[in-house]
């Protein structure tokens, strides 16, 4: 076993994607995981599952890991669990709070090995009312703002859409529990102590939305007006589409051509100008003149001069929709503007860039076969070849650790 | 000890969103970092600056910083650098592959200098492979990394696809990444000595967000994906628009309205339904009185009746029934918001030029360490004199290394 976590033993007991994808990451690094799984099995192996107890999902979240039957509700079963904690370094603990007993309490485990590291994550943070309710990403999703921000809706116009492409909540949470557990790690090394390191998700996707969040009175002067009249749309209880175009009424209207995507004749390119110096570029190779906000006089609330945005919009719109996508990246490429195809996820697998950084790595399942994984988020130069083992089958190692 | 990195040295070069956030990860968690700049300022700090070389969003990913100008270009702050690198314990970059070696900054170089270094390298596509040179921001890296098909966001009538607006989702988890790389090379150098080179991309974080949906897994691809991926290639070829791609995507992966999984408006705002388990559905189908199998009509008609509903009844009716919910919160409200207050998930500072500001913390609490207050983002330079002088640089040198641009 190779990695920067060899020779430390990992519980987890999760049922979400957090706690599942942080015990992950620490088998990728060479760590020993024993994953609880209730006797049903892991919530996530019930997600679009291809056959019994297995998914993608689960598979993709899992693998090297080692998966254990025990019912953490029942006590007897708990002194069992307890004995395998007492023998660890690390214990992940992301399932429901209310479902969590006691004595995995932190405060109570140190008593016997006081170098252990729990890492606790919950939806809401330790306190306040909705501190031990039960949560997901769409919950964190609705509760955090983004989805509101991201502003989808539904065929109506009206009712808003959560974001689908991701579960920005669990994932990040899960990088910022690793960093949380690699500073302990650390810490532990330099003062052989441990500890507990608690991560919020609802605290997640609010950092990574922190330009909305934070308060910074001179810097929000032009966008305050528009969040006073949100404000005050939603202390009269008015309807969400409502307070939605009093939040826009006063802000930021710009029409921006040059950090977008566009439909291509056979696909669509993304045009990645972000500074002025890339704008002058892309105006180059897009074909027009159009300044925009780089015009001095450029004013978002002049509705002439949007109506005319709008038109300058349409004539790239329809001469980027005349070329080929092979095309404009050549030609935005050589321009020196940031590109990109949109390309489908289902088909990067195959990609040249993937395979060539080793961004895909094969891994074998015992009962599945052979799949293709994206490979792990960090490459040590010390150990670039990690052993990528295949997640486990429900309760392989359910006798190796409880009925030795 | 303030801070699990308390006494470890960082030197930072950084622009724009991921690499500058890993560095205020590390700066809350108790590292000392500088952050070397161009003596104009990075490129963050002049987009959307509300006083000249000062942005809202530059200053909530570079707070605890210490800042030095150097104009990387010239051999005089190359010296600087190395000067510096022999006291530090981790460099944070985040430049195309092909630049750190031409300013003398490449791993080979500074690792030559202090041998335990621990160097943490983010692209934005990896430093092999046809897009490596490529300039790449978060969103090309949604258009090539698929989230952006995947969320499916496209313009009312003309078809183009959106970009995931509500956070710069691939910059913020490659941020994650970087810093997460960082503790972990940090933890084994403790144990065995050894620095390192620690690779991240945008493009690497962008994937590790949809693993299920990237990973190609023959059994189970066989039956819906596969055909509908020949489906969308053989209409691609015919000529058809990325709309129509799209929609044979969603619908080949049966993409539909899941009434136990989405949102709903009520009178006076909106709540989301979050039912995930069987447990959790039947409490759903109990409390609108649905039946087993709800046809269309059925679900009109909860939806009516959520419609005429107050947000606070229908929350506490869902809560009590043990169904995930939330009310449908805009971001804006989050400083004031009940869960944030009660956390303690705000903290203020003042910035030496601006005042006053109010951020978020970092999002880890340790039982056993006493944080740092944090302290606001550096005017820019503030710290040049400084760090030369503790080199042992004089005045002279100083006016003349100003002179000549190198520094600002």
């Amino acid at each position: 076993v190779k990695g920067v976590f060899a020779k430390l033993r990992v519980i987890e007991i999760s049922g979400d994607i957090a706690g599942a994808h942080l015990g992950q990451i620490c088998t990728d690094r060479g760590a020993e995981v024993i994953k609880i799984e209730p006797p049903g099995g892991d919530v996530l192996r019930q997600l679009g599952s291809h056959s019994v107890s297995e998914s993608k999902l689960f598979q993709a979240m899992n693998r090297g890991k080692q998966s254990v039957i025990l019912d953490v509700s029942d006590v007897q079963q708990q002194e069992k669990l307890l004995l395998l904690v007492h023998t660890a370094d690390i214990l992940i603990l992301s399932s429901p709070v209310s479902e969590r007993p006691k004595s995995l309490y932190w405060e109570k485990l140190k008593d016997n090995n006081p170098a252990l590291i729990v890492v606790d994550i919950t939806p809401f943070g330790a306190a306040g009312p909705w501190s031990e309710r039960p949560a997901n990403d769409l919950v964190i999703q609705a509760y955090g703002g983004t989805l509101l921000s991201e502003g989808k809706t539904a065929d109506d116009g009206s009712t808003p859409l959560p974001l689908t492409s991701t579960k920005m909540s669990e994932h990040g949470t899960a990088l910022t529990a690793a960093i949380g557990l690699g500073s302990a790690l650390f810490h532990r090394a330099r003062t052989g102590k441990g500890q507990k390191v608690s991560v919020a998700k609802l605290l997640t996707v609010l950092a990574m939305q922190s330009a909305r969040v934070v308060i910074n009175p001179p810097a929000d002067k032009s966008t305050e007006a528009g969040k006073q009249a949100m404000l005050m749309a939603r202390a009269q209880q008015q309807p969400i589409p409502e307070i939605k175009n009093a939040r826009q009424l006063n802000s930021n209207r710009v029409v921006n051509l040059f950090y977008r995507p566009y439909q291509t004749r056979d696909g669509a390119v993304f045009v990645g100008a972000l500074t002025r110096g890339l704008r002058d570029k892309a105006r180059a190779a897009l074909g027009t003149h159009y300044l925009g906000r780089d015009d001095p006089d450029f004013d978002p609330l002049d509705d002439a001069q949007i109506d005319q945005a709008l038109e300058h919009q349409a004539a790239v719109e329809t001469r980027i929709k005349e070329e080929s996508t092979a095309y404009w990246i050549a030609r935005l490429e050589r321009a020196g503007v940031p590109t990109g195809e949109v390309l489908f996820p289902e088909d990067l697998a195959e990609e040249p860039q993937l395979l060539e950084n080793y961004y895909m790595c094969p891994v074998s399942h015992e009962v599945d076969g052979e799949q293709m994984h994206v490979a792990p988020h960090v490459q040590f130069s010390l150990f670039p070849d990690p052993d990528l083992a295949g997640a486990p089958s429900l309760g392989r190692d359910t006798d190796k650790w409880l009925n030795p | 000890m303030a801070g699990p990195l308390s006494g470890i040295k960082i030197l930072e070069f950084s622009q724009v969103i991921a690499a500058p956030y890993a560095g205020q990860i590390l700066a809350d968690l108790g590292a000392e970092i500088i952050k070397v700049e161009p003596p104009h300022g990075e490129s963050w700090r002049l987009q959307l600056q509300f006083v000249p070389t000062e942005s809202k969003t530059y200053q909530c990913l570079n707070r605890g910083k210490q800042s030095l100008t150097l104009s990387l270009d010239k051999h005089e702050a190359q010296e600087v650098v190395h000067e510096l690198v022999a006291d530090v314990d981790i460099v944070l970059i985040n430049y195309r592959p092909d630049v750190p070696a031409k300013f003398k900054i490449d791993y080979q170089t500074l690792s030559a200098i202090k041998t335990d270094l621990i160097y943490a390298d983010l692209t934005a596509f990896g430093r092999r492979g046809p897009w490596a040179m490529r300039p790449g921001y978060d969103g090309a890296i949604q258009a090539v990394s698929g989230l952006m098909a995947a969320e499916g966001k496209t313009r009312p009538l003309e078809g183009s696809p959106m970009v995931i607006s509500s956070s710069a989702i691939a910059d913020f988890c490659s941020g994650y990444a970087l810093a997460d790389a960082v503790v972990a090379a940090l933890y084994h150098r403790e144990q065995t000595g050894d620095g390192q080179i620690v690779e991240c991309s945008l493009l690497s974080s962008a994937l590790n967000l949809q693993p299920e949906v990237i990973m190609s897994h023959p059994l189970a691809d066989k039956q819906v994906r596969k055909p509908l991926q020949s489906r969308r290639r053989r209409r691609a070829v015919e000529g058809a628009y990325y709309k129509e791609l799209l929609e044979i995507r969603e619908e080949g992966l049966a993409i539909s309205d899941n009434y136990y999984y989405r949102p709903f408006l009520c009178r006076d705002g909106g709540i989301v339904i979050a039912a995930e388990t069987e447990t959790e559905k039947r409490a759903v189908r109990k409390l609108f009185k649905l039946p087993e199998a709800p046809v269309d009509k059925d679900i009109l008609d909860m939806i009516a009746s959520l419609d005429d509903a107050s947000t606070e009844e229908v929350l506490s009716n869902l809560i009590k029934a043990g169904v995930p919910t939330a009310p449908l919160q805009f971001v804006e409200e989050m400083s004031d918001d009940v869960q944030v207050q009660a956390n303690n998930w705000t903290v203020q500072m003042d910035h030496e030029l601006t005042g006053w500001q109010q951020q978020l913390r970092l999002n880890l609490d340790f039982s056993d360490l006493r944080m740092n207050q944090p302290k606001a983002s550096p005017t820019l330079g503030r710290d040049t004199d400084q760090i030369l002088m503790a080199l042992g640089y004089d005045a002279d040198q100083l006016k003349k290394l100003r002179n000549q641009g190198v520094i600002r």
